[in-house]
């Protein structure tokens, strides 16, 4: 369609072009305000598309600064969901957070990418599970490991930059709110879609809010995913995986040589989920192995009373609501585990995380509990 | 830098708000060349060094070739500049490809060898530079054209950031004569410009992206099993659309921001699916790359010249080559060789057929249709990942499929009820917008197929205009998503 210019001069239309452009653009942004105040009226909000050159922006924030190590959040959806790195932060005052979990994938390529970076001496909070450390999942974060080594140059850097400005504050950049998607909802006669329950900022944190999702569909979902990572796949036996697993400690002493820390964390899970994973991988015989043999700290939700009583309402997932609540039980798990070496300051810190946390909410537009 | 990114809108207002400023022409040169570099660093900052050792040898091939008199000289260095040219572009883009082929054949005739896979990042744009700065040497070669007289100048022919990474591929008899004069502001070339550069973008982010790619992924990204009759030809029908709005709108974009620098740059799409024929269909078709082949392999091959078999076999040839060009895999090769086939089939009806009845206007519009439908079948080994795979669709395209035929002979009540996603792999509205769009997009360019779109934006009153813009700038933000690369980047 289209595509046909021509070489001479003659051949440009003649006309007001700057009258036309001027008129142009007026109409477009008239309509894009409009648009936005009628998105925006129906409750919804900006979000920052999560791609892999977000995720670069951050991994270029690992390395410490000031002589304080930043915390690096790794793992998958449930370290992205769980821990609301703001409240990370008032808990552990003065150190960066960093979050680097990515959903539905193993955090483990990370991992190894930050064990192979020498300038990387940080903390590593690394969330975890027994399926996750099989290896057949250990490269499902490569795809974002080599963009960042081999295609995150300044063009990259520059784009995303602007991306996030326009995202931040074009709530029609939403990628729910697409004409294409909203072309197909309409021809199906579905209604105008309500506001989406996931949110993402700037720093890659997410907070999802179950209020006014179909838990049902959610829990199928999470289910059936569950069920896809085991059946009809040739998982390995307890010897086996813990062989495999315990390659992963080379990694963890090469950090935790450099000065660094290495935490694997079990995130919660609920219900027909964690039952499932239970029977494919028995904590007994996986999770309390591994962790008895590798020198990093492991905490599992189920063995940490502050941790074990929040509620995924998808199974897998947690809420808004409890986000931050979880994320300073952990901070306070960790701080008593001596994990930074500062048990005082942050302790004081936490009084003042409970005071701050209104602060936040006016700066960022999140509502943490 | 792709065009169809925010670090592109910042560079382009940069650059041309600098460009203008400055009043010296050989300034004005300067900063368009340094931006060129700039942006072709953006993608891989050491390989802008390969672009300025193809633009060195040739500059230099070029000069001493047209200073000597000897036949003998002249020829080497015009081999200095092939080897340099195609032996770039052979170890970059085809290097992965002759060494797993030469495994495989090894392997085939028992010889037990093993290879370092090599790791080997295609520079963008290499193929479209490479071939530029080679019509160069070649025309000079053939004293077709004298050298250039400034380095600058030369330079900026093969740097042009417009075009520099997926043309089109200028001429530099084109180019340069352009660089003598300084290329003044005009009210009507940047409004016109920017018009292209924003149609280009609206083709491929709101078609291409945003309604296309989906479609044709779902059928060539799905591992599925059941691919059936109908959702081959969707996925297809959308690849070719998605194709031609990618390529085409990239080349729009080009033109257009040379447009808006001062400088015009031959078309490189003439409502291509509006061909009636094959080589009706190469001359609208990636023109550039399509005269280029014409002009520096089919003719030096004997062209339509020396006999039937030497034509045929000149054509199979230039456009088996021409497949590889667009990729270093057997796909492309195939997808070549079909064109080959397909254009000395053409030539063989023609000598068959009464010359009163090609000329028959009623049968132009049916024969069209068979064109693209034909054009659209050799576009599935384009786009699949492997040979099986574009068997697979291409053999259920043409009712061979595991429902093909069945489906083909049902009963016509039963043909036509309406489609649900247990029995295709693609649901029903993708199925709409595929049919939709390129019926659309058939019939734009057969109403088109003799006109310009200048020609028709000319008759369209300024606010008129004013609001298609508008209406472009709505649906780029709205279908903006998932960035894709332009498909032509990739060669």
């Amino acid at each position: 369609m289209l595509s046909s210019t021509s070489n001479s001069d003659r051949a440009w239309p003649e006309g007001p072009w700057l009258k036309t452009w001027l008129l142009a653009i007026a109409l477009a942004l008239a309509a894009v305000a409009g648009w936005e105040a009628e998105l925006r009226h129906l409750g919804h909000r900006p979000t920052i598309v999560d791609d892999d050159a977000l995720w670069a922006s951050q991994r270029d924030r690992v390395y410490t600064t000031d002589g304080r190590k930043p915390i690096v959040l790794i793992g998958d959806c449930r370290i992205q969901l769980g821990l609301v790195p703001q409240v990370l932060r008032n808990s552990l005052p003065g150190r960066r957070i960093v979050q680097l979990a990515i959903q539905e994938t193993s955090p483990i390529a990370t991992l190894r990418d930050l064990a192979a970076d020498p300038r990387f001496d940080g903390i590593v909070i690394c969330g975890l599970d027994s399926r996750q450390l099989c290896k057949d999942m250990w490269d499902t974060q490569q795809r974002y490991v080599a963009y960042y080594h081999t295609a995150y140059h300044w063009n990259a850097r520059v784009n995303r930059f602007l991306s996030t400005l326009m995202q931040k504050t074009l709530v029609s950049l939403h990628p729910r709110l697409r004409l294409s998607e909203l072309t197909i909802l309409l021809a199906r006669g579905k209604p105008f879609p309500a506001p989406y329950y996931l949110e993402t900022h700037a720093d890659r944190s997410r907070l999802a809010d179950y209020g006014g999702v179909d838990l049902e569909a959610h829990r199928k979902w999470a289910l059936d995913r569950t069920h896809w990572l085991s059946n009809d796949r040739q998982l390995p036996g307890v010897e086996e995986w813990l062989h495999d697993a315990m390659e992963v400690e080379e990694w963890v002493g090469t950090i935790q040589a450099r000065g660094g820390r290495v935490v694997f964390m079990r995130p919660p899970t609920s219900g027909q989920v964690y039952d499932y994973e239970e029977f494919i991988f028995p904590k007994a015989m996986f999770w309390d192995a591994f962790a008895a043999r590798t020198s990093a700290l492991c905490i599992h939700f189920k063995d940490v009373p502050q941790l074990a009583g929040f509620d995924c309402p998808d199974t897998v997932h947690l809420d808004r609501a409890d986000a931050p609540r979880f994320t300073r039980e952990l901070g306070k798990t960790l701080v008593a585990r001596d994990l930074l070496g500062e048990p005082t300051c942050a302790v004081a810190s936490e009084h003042a995380a409970a005071g701050s946390a209104s602060h936040h909410r006016h700066k960022s537009g999140v509502d943490y509990p | 830098m792709l065009f169809n990114s925010y670090t592109f809108a910042v560079f382009f207002i940069t650059v041309l708000v600098l460009y203008y400023l400055v009043q010296s022409w050989k300034w004005r040169k300067t900063i368009l060349l340094a931006a060129s570099y700039l942006f072709y660093a953006a993608w891989n900052p050491p390989f802008v060094v390969l672009l300025w050792l193809s633009t060195i040898v040739d500059w230099f091939a070029a000069r001493w070739m047209h200073a000597s008199r000897s036949r003998r000289t002249r020829r080497l260095f015009l081999a200095i500049s092939l080897a340099a040219n195609l032996g770039l572009l052979g170890f970059f883009k085809y290097g992965t490809f002759l060494a797993e082929n030469f495994l495989v054949l090894a392997r085939s005739l028992g010889w037990d060898l093993t290879l370092a896979a090599p790791s080997i990042i295609l520079p963008v744009g290499i193929s479209f530079y490479t071939f530029q700065t080679l019509s160069y040497t070649l025309d000079v070669y053939r004293r077709k054209t004298a050298p250039a007289d400034s380095f600058l100048d030369y330079a900026l022919y093969v740097g042009f950031f417009p075009q520099l990474v997926a043309g089109p591929i200028v001429r530099a008899v084109d180019f340069l004569p352009q660089c003598e004069r300084p290329r003044g502001f005009s009210g009507k070339a940047v409004g016109w410009g920017l018009s292209l550069m924003l149609l280009g973008l609206f083709e491929k982010t709101a078609l291409a992206d945003g309604l296309l790619a989906p479609i044709s992924e779902a059928v060539y990204g799905s591992s599925s099993s059941r691919l059936d009759f109908v959702s081959a030809w969707c996925g297809t029908l959308a690849f070719s659309a998605q194709v031609f709005f990618d390529f085409a709108g990239y080349s729009l974009c080009a033109i257009g921001a040379a447009l808006c620098l001062g400088f015009t740059i031959q078309e490189n799409f003439r409502f291509p699916y509006a061909a009636v024929g094959f080589s009706d269909f190469w001359r609208r078709w990636h023109i550039s790359l399509s005269s280029w082949f014409r002009d520096y392999l089919y003719v030096p091959l004997g062209g339509s010249k020396r006999g039937r078999f030497r034509t045929f076999a000149s054509l199979t040839i230039t456009m088996l080559l021409g497949g590889l060009w667009h990729g270093a895999s057997w796909t492309f090769v195939v997808w070549g060789t079909l064109h080959g086939f397909y254009l000395v089939l053409e030539r063989a009806v023609r000598r068959i057929i009464p010359r009163g009845v090609a000329g028959v206007s009623f049968l132009r519009f049916p024969v069209a249709i068979l064109t693209f439908l034909l054009v659209c079948v050799a576009l599935v080994f384009f786009r699949a990942d492997s040979l099986d795979q574009g068997l697979r669709i291409s053999t259920t395209l043409l009712g061979f499929g595991p429902d093909g035929v069945i489906r083909f002979f049902q009963p016509a009540a039963q043909q036509y009820l309406p489609p649900d996603s247990a029995t295709h792999l693609l649901r029903p509205e993708p199925i709409a917008i595929s049919l939709g769009i390129t019926v659309l997009l058939l019939s734009i360019h057969w109403v088109m197929r003799d006109r310009s779109l200048a020609e028709v934006a000319a008759r369209i009153p300024w606010w008129a205009r004013s609001l298609v813009l508008a209406a472009m700038i709505m649906a780029i933000l709205g279908f903006s998503g998932e960035d894709r690369a332009f498909i032509y980047f990739q060669f």
